[in-house]
């Protein structure tokens, strides 16, 4: 299983955030776990982390979509205008409770590369990376 | 102008003394004249110079006037005598003339017969008055005069009832004969039927009126005519065909029986009367009716409820209708009844004739008597002997009606205790069943007691006055006879007595002997018999027609006793050979002439009268026509005469607008002194001053239709029309009335029917109004209810979704602490059990919060779209799912489903549905027996019905009142969220079937689910 250098977790739940950065960490699966509380938070860390090459720009994206402030989807229409040199390294994944099925059609059209429901679990996490990381 | 040779200067008549005797024992009178010429040698004057002692009767003057025929009588050179003096005197021919003279104090129609004689002309002339004026004579001349002066009266009536007839408002006509000739019809009668009445008078009616056969009224006529039975027909279309166009009118129309002296109906009176508007005008009243009802049906179609309402509301309208034909119905039956009432009707039931209906007419025959019910020999058993019960029993046993013009009947009519005797057109009618049998006897009589007693009075009357006239003139005409026996005797003047008798108008016989023989006849007597050698032959031998029709007996009568015999229009019928039958009527005298006092012969004179006779015999058959029309009229009609407005003429109709009045020959305001105060007297004022007719429209009177029945309120419209004399001067107010009680009835009822539709209309409309409001409320809060379930759906979801983050955080959680905790402590017991509850009570919550999202997703994307599902294959996939749990409870679980049962639903929803239910069945079994579950399909007509049945725990009804409900768990021992029943019943009707639960508790429970085709 591979080890990504860098994870970001979007949620306003500190609870949930707290519990997957716990799994990622003691699964190995990822060397630095970034987390936003909102869309807003995680445009900022993303700038922050991947406008110049860093090794902390973010491998792969966990985003909730019910957020204050910047939910799910208006996160995703603004990352699609930010100039990121490694925008197309980045894997964008929604985790997320069951959808309401209109916004679920919604989300056929955005640039994600996949679609996970609550909670995550050990197993989730070892098909995400077989995926689109090995 | 005076004649050159003037009468002073003329030589003067002498006849000798038997010629003297002659002429003055003449009955006719005669008269000798003398030519005059004017100065051109033109014969144009007469002189007398001798009038017998009748001539001298007849025109007042002595026996040798002075004067010439200028002076005494101007008339004969405007009236043709003169000129046939002249003719006869220059011709020396003979000759007869007959003329109504009516001047010069003369006033009779005379028979004149000239004679040339040598310079002379004999002129003899005779008319009725020419008789002696002998008290007998006169009391004859009286009789006569009374009756001219009755002729007179009827005349004058009978141009009162002509010009009734013709101006009445009312159409009348009289048809005569199998040939319905027509032979009278008034001016309106012709105008209805479009032609002149010179066109029509006598001709057969149906070629006279070609456009009026084959509408019907043949038969009709034929039937009033064969059966004597009056006839009506109310508003009857009839089409004429006018120059210009068809038209189609409308007639009330009364057909009734005319019969002759033998009570046979021979001819059919008819009056109609245009009712065309009225019926035209209900007709548009009707046609505005129907639109109403067609904006009903508008009305009808806006809501359902309204509907229901106007439902109702058509069927109190047809009750309506249906009332109003039934009206319409009774009404033709009782008038059916009214028609007959007027005579006495009884309808007898049985062998033994028991009364089963009386009319009214009937009962008061006898008032004081029980009817009904009884036998006829119980109620009249005072007729018993007079054959009336044989006769109703042949009727009865034969079938075979009986009918006569004339019955005698003796009972105890008066309730006095003693019987008296009427008279009645009866009637027996047998009445049969639908079998055919005689069931009953229908008895119609009619009272016409008034006129037999009348009739008989008359004819009694008649006799004693014949008597008595006989008797009278006998003693006076033996004078008369002794004088003509005298000229019988001279034997030597016989030839001039002769001659004289040749030139008279009469017509004059001699006869001899007991045998009559023929002695001499005149050419007048001549011309009678033409053809027959009379003289020297017996009266019975040459005259055995005469001798037939009582003549002989006549001439036995004067023989035997002397006594001369007078007839007055006596009719002889004429049979000669060669020529038809025909009447003459005669006046003649039979006089016995004696020699030596005894009886040798007869002389006769006798003046044929059959003109007079024939003209006045028609003139009191059209008078009495005239009468009859007037009289039988249906409507009201009255004549007042002069300024006061005395009644003159009331028909029976009239009279009974004021049963039990005077009227006749009374003043209006006398008769009628009620009518002080109102309109009617300035009404009849105002046409009597203006000449202008008045019509009053629709008056309603209470009276009785028919004599003797019970009074009714009868609309009529008056019209007043001015009587004028032949010069134009108003002598006289005439008043006709026709019923228009029916149309009057009909509109109102009309009227009343649209008044209630009206209303009713408006009732609907306001009913409309509150429907539509009700409506509108309702559309609000459904709009209201719509938006609160999608808030509610919203709501549903967000919950769901709220829980299910937190719930799905605890789940992690276990899982992190089980990952932290060091195995040692998660093996400890109470750990390891209270994590074993943590993960069961994390399952539970979520099971619920993934069904609180079904439901959520139920409402907000409906079942999938319908297609065929074969329903057997489905059964099979659950079963097969269901698998373990059947095996584990030992379910004995039987299929009933067609393997080509095909259902049209969402595919998805149907497994829901079947696995539902199927595994209801299998988790609530009963502990205490083997489980059985049946589930069952079949096809219906229109449905697919699926049975799921078991025999486990069954619910209560109240129970089974709460099995639908969301969140409903009826039972702690097995899994379940109290969802599932909820969502099968949601899908089931949500794609438009049933789903229903019969169940007891302990014993088992069914679903029915029925899906639509």
């Amino acid at each position: 299983m591979p080890t990504l250098a860098s994870v970001l977790l979007v949620d306003d739940d500190p609870t949930t955030n707290y519990l997957n950065k716990l799994l990622l960490t003691r699964m190995g699966a990822a060397e630095q776990v970034l987390v936003a509380e909102n869309g807003e938070q995680a445009l900022r860390t993303l700038v922050q982390t991947c406008v110049a090459e860093t090794t902390t720009c973010p491998r792969l994206i966990l985003l909730d979509m019910n957020m204050p402030v910047l939910n799910g989807l208006g996160f995703l229409e603004a990352y699609g205008q930010l100039p990121l040199t490694q925008q197309q390294a980045i894997v964008v994944v929604l985790l997320t409770s069951s959808l309401h099925p209109v916004d679920l059609a919604r989300a056929q059209q955005l640039p994600i590369a996949g679609l996970l429901n609550k909670p995550l679990t050990k197993e989730k996490v070892h098909t995400l990376l077989q995926e689109h990381f090995a | 102008m005076a004649a050159f040779a003037s009468p002073e200067s003329a030589p003067s008549f002498e006849p000798d003394s038997l010629l003297q005797d002659l002429l003055a024992v003449s009955l006719t009178a005669v008269n000798l004249l003398r030519p005059c010429y004017s100065p051109t040698g033109e014969l144009d004057d007469f002189a007398p110079a001798y009038f017998n002692p009748a001539a001298q009767r007849m025109t007042g003057l002595p026996e040798r006037p002075v004067g010439t025929a200028r002076t005494l009588f101007p008339d004969i050179f405007t009236n043709g005598i003169f000129a046939f003096y002249r003719q006869v005197f220059e011709t020396s021919e003979p000759g007869q003339l007959e003329r109504y003279y009516q001047a010069d104090g003369l006033d009779n129609y005379f028979y004149i017969a000239a004679r040339r004689s040598g310079q002379w002309l004999w002129v003899s002339f005779t008319d009725t008055a020419d008789q002696p004026r002998t008290a007998a004579e006169n009391a004859l001349r009286e009789r006569q005069a009374r009756e001219q002066q009755a002729r007179a009266e009827a005349e004058q009536q009978r141009g009162e009832l002509a010009y009734v007839v013709a101006r009445a408002p009312v159409a009348m006509g009289l048809l005569r004969g199998p040939n319905f000739l027509i032979e009278l019809a008034n001016t309106r009668m012709s105008q209805l039927w479009g032609r002149p009445a010179e066109q029509l008078l006598g001709q057969p009616h149906f070629e006279a009126l070609p456009d009026l056969a084959g509408q019907g009224f043949e038969q009709v006529l034929r039937d009033v005519l064969t059966t004597g039975q009056a006839y009506e027909q109310w508003e009857q279309p009839i089409l004429i065909a006018q120059p210009e166009q068809r038209y189609k009118a409308y007639l009330n129309i009364t057909y009734l029986p005319e019969y002759d002296a033998s009570g046979q109906p021979t001819g059919i009176l008819i009056y109609a009367s245009d009712v065309t508007e009225q019926v035209l005008a209900r007709q548009q009243v009707q046609l505005l009716n129907e639109e109403l009802a067609a904006l009903n049906e508008e009305l009808r179609a806006s809501n359902e409820e309204y509907q229901q309402a106007n439902a109702a509301l058509s069927l109190s309208q047809q009750q309506l209708e249906a009332a109003r034909a039934e009206a319409e119905a009774e009404r033709q039956r009782l008038y059916q009844v009214l028609m007959r009432m007027p005579a006495n009707i009884a309808l007898l039931r049985g062998p033994e004739h028991v009364y089963d209906l009386v009319n009214a007419e009937y009962e008061r025959l006898f008032p004081a008597r029980t009817t009904l019910g009884r036998t006829i020999r119980e109620v009249i058993p005072d007729i018993e002997g007079q054959g009336f019960y044989e006769l109703l029993d042949r009727v009865y046993e034969t079938g075979e009606p009986f009918y006569e013009a004339e019955t005698e009947a003796w009972a105890d009519f008066a309730g006095t205790g003693e019987p008296q005797r009427r008279y009645y057109r009866t009637t027996f009618e047998p009445i049969r069943n639908a079998q055919g049998q005689v069931t009953e006897v229908l008895n119609v009589a009619v009272d016409i007691t008034a006129q037999v007693e009348a009739r008989q009075q008359v004819e009694q009357l008649n006799q004693e006055l014949g008597t008595r006239v006989q008797a009278r003139t006998q003693e006076t005409l033996a004078l008369q006879a002794d004088l003509l026996a005298a000229a019988q005797r001279q034997v030597q003047v016989r030839e001039s007595f002769y001659q004289v008798f040749e030139q008279t108008p009469a017509a004059v016989s001699l006869l001899r002997g007991p045998t009559y023989r023929f002695e001499y006849v005149n050419p007048v007597y001549q011309q009678v018999f033409a053809g027959r050698q009379l003289v020297g032959h017996d009266f019975a031998e040459v005259l055995p027609d005469a001798a037939a029709q009582g003549y002989l007996a006549m001439l036995e009568g004067v023989y035997h006793t002397g006594e001369t015999f007078f007839g007055a229009e006596v009719p002889f019928v004429s049979e000669q050979p060669d020529s038809p039958p025909h009447t003459v009527y005669f006046n003649f005298t039979y006089q016995a002439y004696r020699e030596h006092g005894e009886i040798v012969g007869i002389s006769t004179f006798a003046l044929d009268v059959t003109e007079q006779v024939l003209a006045r015999q028609e003139r009191e058959t059209q008078r009495q026509q005239l009468e009859q029309l007037f009289m039988q009229a249906p409507t009201p009609i009255v004549i007042l005469d002069g300024p006061d407005l005395v009644f003159q003429l009331v028909n029976p109709a009239y009279q009974r607008i004021f049963p039990g009045r005077a009227l006749a020959d009374k003043p209006l305001l006398e008769a009628l002194p009620e009518l002080v105060g109102t309109p009617i007297p300035d009404l009849f004022q105002r046409v009597y001053q203006t000449g202008e007719p008045i019509t009053v429209q629709e008056l309603p009177l209470w009276m009785a239709r028919y004599e003797g029945h019970a009074p009714e309120e009868i609309y009529w419209t008056f019209t007043y029309q001015a009587r004028r004399t032949t010069h134009g001067v108003i002598d006289g107010v005439r008043v006709f009335a026709h019923d228009v009680t029916e149309q009057v009835r009909t509109r109102q009822r009309v009227h009343q029917l649209n008044e209630e539709l009206d209303e009713a209309n408006q009732e609907l409309a306001a009913i409309n109004e509150e429907l539509m409001a009700a409506n509108e409320e309702l559309h609000e809060s459904n709009t209201q209810l719509s938006r609160t379930n999608v808030d509610l759906d919203t709501f549903v979801y967000t919950a769901s979704h709220d829980l299910k983050a937190p719930i799905t955080n605890i789940e992690s959680i276990v899982l992190a602490l089980r990952d932290t905790l060091p195995a040692s402590v998660q093996q400890d017991e109470v750990v390891a059990h209270l994590l074993d509850l943590l993960n069961q009570t994390v399952g539970r919550f979520q099971l619920t919060i993934g069904q609180l999202t079904d439901i959520s997703r139920l409402q907000l994307v409906h079942a999938g779209p319908a297609e065929p599902v074969v329903l057997a294959p489905v059964v099979e996939n659950v079963r097969l799912d269901l698998a373990p749990a059947i095996g584990a409870a030992d379910v004995r679980l039987s299929v009933e489903v067609a393997p080509d049962l095909v259902v049209s639903f969402s595919p998805a929803n149907l497994r829901s549905i079947v696995y539902n239910l199927l595994s209801n069945a299998v988790k609530y079994r009963a502990a205490d027996r083997p489980a059985q579950v049946r589930v069952h399909a079949e096809q219906t007509a229109s449905e697919v019905v699926l049975t799921v049945q078991d025999n486990g725990l069954g619910m209560s009804e109240v129970q089974q009142r709460q099995l639908f409900g969301l969140f409903q768990r009826l039972h702690t021992h097995v899994e379940g969220t109290g969802v599932g029943l909820y969502i099968t019943k949601r899908l089931i009707e949500n794609a438009g079937g049933r789903i229903a639960v019969q169940s007891q508790p302990g014993a088992g429970t069914t679903f029915t689910v029925t899906f639509p085709a």
